[in-house]
This record gives C-alpha cells, structure tokens and sequence, in this order.
C-alpha cells in the first residue's frame, strides 16, 4: 500500500512503548501492531487524533505516501 | 458485539436442531429395519406399504433414506451455523461454505423427489402427480436457491467484516 505507517518512528522519538501508547490512546495492543505493520486498511480520524495528541505530533509525521509502494 | 436476543433465540434453536437431527439419524436407522421387518412378512401394514409389494417399499425406503441422509446434512449445518451465532460471530467465510452445502442437499432432495415423482407418473399414470411427492420438487428447489442466496450474503458480509475489522 503506498501510504506508508511510521509509527515506530514516533514512538522511538517519545520513547514510548507499544503496549502504553495502546493503553493512552485506548485502542487494543492488537490494532495498533495492524496499524503500526501497515496491515491496516483505513485509519479513523479519532484514532489518528488520539495518537497525534499521546505522541505530540503531525498527522505527517506518521503517515507518508510512497508511490507504488506494496 | 453481541445481541443477546439474538443469542437466546440462536441457544434454543440449536438445542431444536439438534434434538432433530438427533431424531433423523435414529430414523434413517431404523427405517431400513422397518423396511427388512416388512418384506419378511413380519409386519403386513406399514408405513412403507402403497400395495403391499416389496418393490415399492424398497422405492420408498431408498428414497426416503437419500432425503434423510441430505436432511442430515442440512441440519449438521444448519448447527454449526447456530454454534457461530451463539459465539456472536455469524459473519465468518465458513457460514457461507454451510449454507452453500445446505443449498446443495436441497437440490438432492428436489432430484430425487423429481426421479420418483416421474417413477410414480409411469407406474401409476399422471393421477400420481397431484400427490405430496411433487410438492418436494419445487418446495426444495427453492429452499436450495434461497440457502445459495443467503450463502452469498453470509460471504459478502465476511468480507465486509474482515475489511471492517482492519479499519483502525
């Protein structure tokens, strides 16, 4: 998929674990690792908010599109 | 998410189910026995008498076992179909797979309902024709077309959920 998850980025960045970030933005640890391995297929606006404010960041700082990435 | 109406009314039809398939498999057991009994002139008037000749309970007997085993068959779907609604997860690719086999055995039954319906035409002419017999052909040749239809449904709506369930 071209839309690239950096996630894990953010997290190293806040040093924040996957487990805690979960717990903070209250969705499972299960999910987040499908977001964060770029299983997932949509993202929800209120999840994206919620990570963006637990991690202090930009929407763009999370996710990147790459042109024919698979 | 579950829906408890949904869950109750899914437990007392499965416990029925059961309960019937249970019953059928004890009929398709003893029907073959009955038949046995009869044509060594134990019994004289049974269920699987027209006129009293072995060849017609021996029709009888064949085609009433081949529907038994498909009805079986349906019902052993039909239960596990019910087992996926009490778990409160009926959307799965396998409840398509069910109905699509209990589609299939409806066919059978039409088939065979069909085979006979014209088996009794020609023994016993076209009178025969307005008998209980021919009301299977239609009746579970329907049954099958809407258990196909519902097949595509439960698949549509797996996959609908699968695509759901990765929406984060």
């Amino acid at each position: 998929m071209p839309i690239i998850v950096n996630l894990d980025v953010m997290m190293a960045k806040r040093k924040m674990s996957l487990g805690q970030l979960a717990e903070r933005v209250d969705i499972t640890q299960a999910n987040l690792s499908i977001l964060k391995n770029n299983r997932a297929k949509a993202i929800r606006f209120s999840t994206l908010e919620a990570i963006c404010k637990v991690l202090d960041c930009q929407p763009a700082d999370i996710l990147e599109f790459v042109p024919g990435a698979e | 998410m579950k829906n408890p109406t949904a869950t109750m009314l899914a437990r007392i039809m499965f416990y029925i189910v059961t309960a019937v398939f249970v019953i059928n498999v004890a009929a398709l057991i003893v029907l073959p026995v009955l038949f046995g009994l009869q044509a060594g002139h134990i019994l004289t008037n049974g269920i699987l008498s027209h006129d009293g000749t072995n060849s017609e309970a021996l029709i009888l007997t064949m085609f009433l076992e081949f529907c038994g085993v498909c009805t079986a068959i349906i019902l052993w779907q039909a239960r596990r179909i019910l087992v996926s609604l009490r778990q409160g997860m009926p959307f799965k690719k396998e409840n398509a797979r069910y109905m699509k086999t209990a589609g299939i055995s409806c066919f059978f039954i039409s088939g065979a309902a069909f085979i006979r319906a014209i088996h009794n035409g020609i023994v016993y002419g076209v009178a025969s024709f307005a008998s209980y017999n021919t009301l299977f052909v239609p009746a579970a040749l329907f049954a099958g077309l809407l258990c196909l239809v519902m097949a595509a449904l439960f698949f549509q709506a797996a996959e609908l959920k699968d695509d759901n369930d990765l929406v984060i």
